[in-house]
Parts: C-alpha cells; structure tokens; sequence
C-alpha cells in the first residue's frame, strides 16, 4: 500500500517535470523545424523556460467571466489535469510494476483518455463564451468519433496477446515480438492508426479544430487566464505524453529491449514518440471540420475493423506461439 | 501635457498571504526577484495589428529575429497575454474595440507602441477617423518609433519593457531621460484639440465659415472658368458621350444640358424609371454611387449630387453616367430594388455624406461607428468638432 | 494519394529544415547588418571645420508632409571658423513620433546638413523622450552612423546628365544650394563618408541595451 502510493507519488512528479520539460522540448523542436533557435535567454540554452511560464502564469489575475457558472468555471481546469494523468496510473513502469495493475488496463486507459473530455466540456459550457462553446462542442464531437478508431486499434495488440492487461501485452511482446514491427500486417497499420487517433483524442494538430485560432480565439481555453490556463495547457501535454507512453507499451514492448529492460527503454521510446507527434505537429496544417469527420468514418473506422479481423485471423494461424 | 505616469503594480491575492505569514515573509525578498524573472521572461504577446506594422510584427516572431528565444509567443486571446502592442492606425472606430480588447488583459499587463501610427497618428493624426496616438484611451509602457520600426527594433522594445518592468517591481520610478519642453518645441496640430487651452471658443464656427468658402464657386451644370482651376478644360481627351443615353434622356426625360465634365442631371422623380429603362436596354452592372455635398450659397440651397453609373455586360461595354441633385433633407430613390450591388455602396453614401436613400432596405452607417455624429464627408463638417473624445 | 504524398513531402521539407543551421541572428548580441539606405533617425551635421551645416533655411519644414520638423532661425551672424556671415539655428526640434521616414527633408537640404541615421532611436518610455531637439540632433551625428543619402548625393542621383549614382565621386556639385558662405561639404562630412556595409563599427554595433538575464 505504502509502495503504491509513493509509487504514484514518484509517478505524478515524473510525469509533470517531464511535460514541464516536453514545453521546452516542444518549443526547442518546432523552433529548429522552423530554422529558428528558440528558447535561449533564460538558463541554459532556454531550459527554464517552462519555469518562468509557470512563474507568470501563478502571478497573473484571475478573471471569472461575467455570467460564468463560477464552479463549473474553477473546477474544469483542475480536472483537464487529473483525468490525463490518471491514465498513466496504469502504464507498467518495469516487469510486473505499475502503480495499479489491472486485468482490464487497456479498458480504463481508453476509458480515462474519454473521460478527458468532459472537463473540457465543462470548460467550454461554464465560460459563457460562445468560441468557448463552439470549441468544446467540436472538442467533444471530435472525441467521440475518434473514440471508435482508438478501440479498434487498441484492440489489435489485445487480440494478438490475449489479455488486456498493459503489463501482461508488454511480457507478450518481450516474449514473442513487438506488435508495432511483427505481424507487420495488422501490427504496423493499427500502430499508425493508433497515434493518428490519439493524436485527434488529444485534439492536436493536425486535428487542433477545437482551438482553431482563425475562427475560435483560442477554444475552450478563451476566457480562462493564469494558472487557471497553465492548468489546461499542462493538461494537453500530459495528455501527449501519456498518450505517446501508452502507445510505446502497446505497440513498441514498453519496457522490453536489449540488455537489460527497465523504465530507461520505455522513457527513450515515450520520448521517441513524443518527438515523432510533434514532428507531425508542426509540419501538418489543420483539417477542416468535415474533412476530419470523414477521415474518420470512412477510412479509419473502415480501416480499424478490417485490421481487428486481420489480427483475429494471424491468431487462428498460431505462428507467434 | 507631459505625462509621468504612476508605476502600475499589480500584485496577486497569493502575494499578500505570504506577507501575512510570520515565516514567510522572511523569503519575499528573493521570491520576489524570482517572481519578477518570471514576469519579464515570459511576456506574451496580444498581437493588435491593423496594418503595415503588423508585418514587420509577424517577421519579429519568425526565423530571423526570433521573439521565442526571449520567451515571448503570440496568444490569440487577451486573456493569456501580457502585453498588447499596438501596431498600426488605430480609428476612431477601432479605439473602443482595442480598449475593450486591453480591460480583458488580466494584470499585470502592458502595452507597446509599435510605430508612428500609434505613437501619434502619423501623418493621419489630423483625420477625422484617426486616433492621434492610443495612449489618449489606453496607458502606453514603451514607444518604438519607426515608420514601421523593424523587427529587431520591436525586440528592442521588449527589452526595454523588461526593463520597465523590473523597475516596477523595485517601486522605482521610471527614469527619462531629460525631456525637453514639449509644449514649447512641438508645434501644435494643425487643428487645436477640444479641451487645449489655446483653442479660441468661436473657432469651430470659423472653421465651418472656412470649409464653406473653400467650395468650388461654379452655378450648376456649367462649365467652369479655365482659370479658375476647379474644372478640367473639355478637350478631344473628354471621352465621347454615349450617344444612346444622350438620345434617351433628351427625348424621354427632358433633359438638355449635357456638360462635358459633369454627368447630365435627371431630376429624383424620374431617377428610378431611368434606371429601369436602362436596365431593360442591357445596362446589368451596377458600377458605382458617388455623392458629394455642396453647401448652401447665395441663389441656391444645401445639395447633394449623387451620381449613378451603370454599365453594359460583354464586348463592347457602354457606360451609362447621371447624377440627382437633391436639396440635402430631402430623399434620392434607392436603386437597391433593381441592383443589389447598390446596397453597401449606397449606404456608404449615405454613412460620408448623408445622402438619404428611399427605399433602401438596411440604411445603417457602415464604415463610421453607430454613435458617430454628423457625416464626415459634407462640407460644412467641421474637422474636429464632433470626434469626441479625441478630439 | 495526392495529400499522402504531399503529407511525407511536407514532412520530408520540415526534416530538411531541421537539419539546416538556424537563420536566426542573435540580436542583442549581433546586430544583422543594416543596407546603406537604411533609414530611422536624424542627426544634424558640422563641416570639416568644426562649424554648423544647418543655415536655417526652412527647406526640410516647408517639404515634410507630416509636419514634424519645426526650426526657429537665429539672426544672422559672422560665422565663428570662416568669418562669413550666414544664418543658423535656434531650435531645430524633430518630432519623430510622427515621422514616416520619407527623407524628403534630407532631399531638399541646400547645405547637406539634415541626414538620416542607420542606428534606431532607442523605443522610449514616454513619447516626449522621441523628440529630437537640436542637442540630440548634433549629438546623434558623433553617436550614432549615418545612413547614406544626402542631399547632394540624391540631387545627383534624379539628374539624368549624372545618370546612376556614384559614390566616390568628388565633391559633389551643389549647384542648386543658395548657400553662399559654406562650401560643398558632401565628402568631407565624416558621418557621410560612404561606409562600409557589412562592418558596422564596434561603437555603433554595442548599443546601450541589456540582454535578458
């Protein structure tokens, strides 16, 4: 119990210093991508940047919108953060440990990442703002078609290792192969068809329509101000981190690699695809509503169902046994 | 007219508990360094741009001069700023959206003038739409100055709010440098402001006496005196007058004058059956309304001359010109009912010169604000009058 | 298929940029070199001999189109180096809060005594510190580099018998200057001497600002 709770305790820190440095990170990287130099005034080579965001950010005033639902208002940022985090509750650290280890983990992990959605609903309905409106109905519309192509490809790995446990998909894949490689048919296509919608789940870009600054001022996150947005905007880089970890534990053996396996392979390969999501993010420009529905509906969905039934069909062949 | 302004501070509820907690007080000297980093490091940036100085704005945040490296990015909303620069002409029309924009700044907030246009006005500054300088509505920190000022000089204006700002914090006072006596050296706007002790009370009425006599001196319809300048001689450059719209107002409407410089005049009553007419003869687009104001002389009274033009579609265009005079109270019919492409432009008419337009379905102003007085464009608007409050 | 591969060629393109130095220039630190016409501020200029270019003439104040300048003359008087008597100065006051940098007043100076600047003003804290009186404006001629243009140098520029314009010529004619007692002066000026583009000197490249801490 006592190891659980410092467990999640030590969990919490490193995942919030590490989007602290995935701000910086991020800034870093689209800077180069844009042949800039980025973040470089503040401590070495910029990397006290996100400190002095957050610095600000506690400093700035609070505005409460006339005409708020003021508890709806101060509750939803909060929350933006805690529902991204608890999924990392159940990401197996090293063989055999996460902080809760459960036989239906990738259930609660999709679960939790659906969940996220309904602070920012609350977020966009409390404001009293109608781009914060519209943003959070796009938001929520978006999560829930996205949802469906999530679980589809979730369930490739799930199939393919027979259990929903992370940690057990991950001793799967340290045994036999890494789904993301090997079956190549049903393996790589779910992994890509995975990051896109976690990337839309997560609405970044190129799925970034609900914070679409040409039409909607910033989204959800219009009318909120201070720490009440760093809350928001800490919330949407947990979420990629988490979201870029829960990939590497699926697809990519987690913990699993040469020499000894351990949380360094799974920190390198979250870190791998943290770099490859934002990567997409600055090169891509954004989907239009409707061009994002059908990406949707008529590829991926299609696409998922076709890839579950690929993968129950490897199953029947029996040659990973 | 020399301004010091007062050092605005604004300090956050969290800031006066820690003052209030015997041990923590202790620590509020280096926090309070640590905080002020933070403030300066982070300043991000509500991109209030309205023209050319907005370019070289979106150049600072690119690859040459690069805003990011000083921990400065854009925010579209007002709300995650910092600081708003300024960076372009600011209207009369504009300034209550900007001061709006800036009161849902949170605190601690700043504002920078990027270029001449805000600073002053520019050479616009004696326009009746322009601001002459926003910090007549909202309080300005830093003045770059430039015509526009180039990236690195808007970068350098960060800097020195930086600057400011860690001056703030310490309850200094901002230095100046020694400042010459402005009210001695400037020379005034070339229209005294309301409210300037130097304006004489009568001279509104002086200005309106002058924009009167400064109108062309000529009857109507005829031909100006060469000499007198107003008019362009008629010359073989005068394009040729259409000959099936000369025959057509000559035999239907009564009309026999037909200047070479002037459009013919229709009178109002039979303006609209002009139109149809040549509407059913092919004249389908609708090329422009031009209104202009003549003030009231001796031997004629305060019109309106709006002129309509219309065109022909297709190879070898006709252009149909005449124009309406009207006493200025009264109604020009509207030609909304047979070209929808009169609708804006006639309320734009309506908006500079206050033509009044019967029939027009939505005769709102459309370029000036809703509580504007008066109509800019007349003759005998004075130039300052009715601009308040910057004027 | 056509945004498939338009998407990897994107992404191809943001590789590339990855890969390639930055462009930024490090500003506080490293002033981008500024082309010789580059324009912001004012100065006033003294001749070789130490004395006052400007003759008072009220040229630059009739031309500005924004009404910035405003020159109050000072009687004339014997000219302290030559002996001459001419007209000066007394307060030559420069508003550039309203300035659109046009250089017409460098155009139409007689004397070659009004010349922009290539060093920007540094961005104020109150609009009363960007006006230019007639201390700041001579002081600005030793701080501060001068851009090109002067107003020989544009005269012989528009005269179509000199054709394009040359720099290293000798001093330049300035046939159309009603300035009896000063002598052309176009070269010899030390701020308007043509200087090299690319280096701009240590004094002007270090200016009084602070990086961030």
């Amino acid at each position: 119990m006592i190891f659980a709770a410092s467990l999640a305790a030590a969990v919490v820190i490193v995942v919030l210093s590490a989007t602290a440095l995935a701000l910086w990170y991020e800034r870093k990287l689209a800077a180069r991508m844009q042949t800039r130099i980025g973040p470089q005034f503040v401590g070495p080579i910029g990397l006290f940047q996100p400190v002095a965001d957050l610095l600000k950010l506690v400093q700035k005033e609070e505005i409460v919108p006339m005409g708020a639902d003021r508890v709806l208002f101060a509750l939803a940022p909060p929350l933006t953060v805690i529902f991204a985090l608890a999924a990392a509750a159940f990401v197996p650290l090293w063989p055999g440990v996460a902080v809760v280890r459960s036989d239906v983990g990738v259930l609660l992990v999709i679960g939790f990442g659906g969940l996220a959605m309904v602070p920012v609903w609350m977020a966009g309905w409390a404001s009293f703002n109608k781009y914060a409106l519209l943003g959070a109905m796009r938001a929520v519309a978006q999560s829930i078609s996205y949802g469906v192509p999530l679980v589809l490809a979730a369930m490739v790995p799930v199939i393919l290792a027979g259990t929903m446990d992370l940690d057990g998909i991950t001793q799967f894949q340290a045994t036999h192969h890494w789904f993301g490689l090997w079956p190549i048919i049903p393996g790589l296509p779910a992994f890509i068809l995975f990051l896109l919608a976690m990337l839309a789940e997560s609405n970044r870009i190129p799925f970034d329509i609900p914070e679409a600054e040409s039409e909607l001022v910033a989204g959800v996150t219009t009318e909120y101000t201070g720490m009440q947005f760093g809350f928001v905007y800490l919330a949407e880089y947990v979420h990629t981190v988490v979201g870029a970890a829960i990939g590497s534990v699926m697809f990519l053996g987690g913990w699993d690699g040469p020499f000894a396996p351990g949380l360094h392979w799974l920190l390198l390969k979250t870190l791998c695809l943290f770099t490859f999501i934002y990567w997409i993010r600055w090169t891509l420009v954004r989907l239009r509503a409707d061009q994002l529905m059908t990406l949707c509906w008529k590829w991926l969905v299609p696409a998922g169902l076709g890839l579950v039934f690929l993968s129950a069909a490897w199953n029947q062949t029996g040659w990973s046994r | 007219m020399a301004v010091i302004e007062e050092p605005r501070s604004y300090f956050h509820p969290l800031y006066d508990v820690m003052l209030s907690t015997p041990g923590l007080s202790v620590g509020v000297a280096p926090l309070d360094r640590l905080l002020t980093w933070g403030l300066k490091n982070a300043l991000w940036v509500f991109p209030m741009a309205t023209s050319c100085c907005g370019i070289e704005l979106m150049a600072s945040a690119a690859a040459r001069v690069d805003l990011d490296r000083m921990g400065t990015i854009m925010r579209a909303s007002p709300r995650q700023s910092d600081v708003m620069v300024v960076a372009g002409t600011i209207t009369v029309k504009m300034a209550p959206r900007v001061r709006r924009l800036w009161d849902q700044m949170p605190e601690p907030k700043w504002c920078i003038a990027m270029g001449s246009c805000a600073i002053s006005g520019d050479f616009y500054r004696n326009l009746y739409p322009v601001v002459p300088g926003i910090d007549t509505f909202i309080p300005v920190d830093v003045y770059v100055p430039g015509c526009p000022p180039n990236p690195e000089a808007l970068m350098h204006g960060l800097m020195r709010l930086q600057e400011k700002i860690g001056l703030q914090r310490e309850g200094k006072l901002v230095p100046s440098e020694p400042r010459p006596d402005f009210d001695a050296m400037v020379r005034p706007p070339a229209l005294s402001r309301i409210g300037d002790a130097a304006r004489a009370a009568d001279l509104s009425d002086r200005q309106e006496q002058a924009a009167l006599t400064m109108c062309p001196d000529a009857a109507p319809g005829v031909v100006e005196d060469e000499e007198k300048g107003f008019a362009q001689p008629a010359t073989q450059a005068t394009p040729p007058l259409n000959t099936e719209l000369v025959e057509l107002l000559r035999d239907r409407f009564g009309v026999t004058e037909f200047p070479l410089n002037a459009p013919p005049v229709v009178s109002a009553d039979k303006h609209l059956e002009l139109a149809a007419t040549l509407q059913k003869m092919g004249y389908r687009q609708f090329l422009f309304v031009a209104a202009s104001h003549r003030p009231a002389k001796e031997g004629s009274e305060d019109l309106c001359e709006v002129a309509y033009g219309l065109r022909t579609v297709g190879a070898g265009t006709k252009e149909a010109i005449w124009q309406v005079r009207v006493p200025t109270n009264q109604t020009v019919p509207s030609l909304v009912p047979l070209f929808a492409g009169a609708d804006w432009q006639e309320r734009e008419q309506y908006d500079l010169v206050g033509v009044k337009f019967a029939g027009h379905p939505d005769l709102r102003r459309i370029m000036m604000s809703d509580d504007w007085v008066g109509h800019p464009l007349r003759r005998d608007y004075p130039a300052d009058k009715e601009c308040a409050p910057w004027r | 298929m056509g945004y498939f591969v338009d998407t990897l060629n994107s992404i191809g393109a943001t590789v590339r940029n990855f890969l390639r130095p930055p462009v930024t220039v490090n500003y506080p630190a490293v002033i981008r070199p500024r082309p010789e016409r580059y324009h912001t501020s004012f100065a006033l200029l003294h001749d070789a001999p130490g004395d006052e270019l400007c003759i008072g003439c009220l040229a630059c104040e009739r031309i500005c189109p924004s009404f910035v300048i405003e020159i109050k003359q000072a009687p004339k008087r014997e000219s302290p180096v030559t002996g001459k008597k001419r007209g000066y100065v007394e307060a030559f006051t420069l508003n550039l809060t309203a300035c659109i940098g046009c250089e017409l007043c460098v155009q139409v100076c007689p004397t070659d005594a009004l010349v922009m600047l290539r060093t920007p003003e540094k961005p104020a804290f109150c609009r009363e510190d960007l006006i230019l009186d007639v201390k700041r404006l001579y002081a600005n001629e030793k701080e501060k580099q001068a851009a090109w243009a002067t107003g020989s140098r544009l005269i012989e520029m528009q005269d179509p018998n000199v054709g394009q314009p040359k720099v290293e010529k000798k001093p330049a004619p300035v046939a159309a200057a009603p300035a009896p007692a000063v002598t052309p002066v176009a070269a010899s000026t030390p701020a308007a001497a043509p200087a090299p583009v690319a280096a701009e000197p240590a004094a002007a490249a270090s200016e009084p600002i602070k990086g961030a801490s």
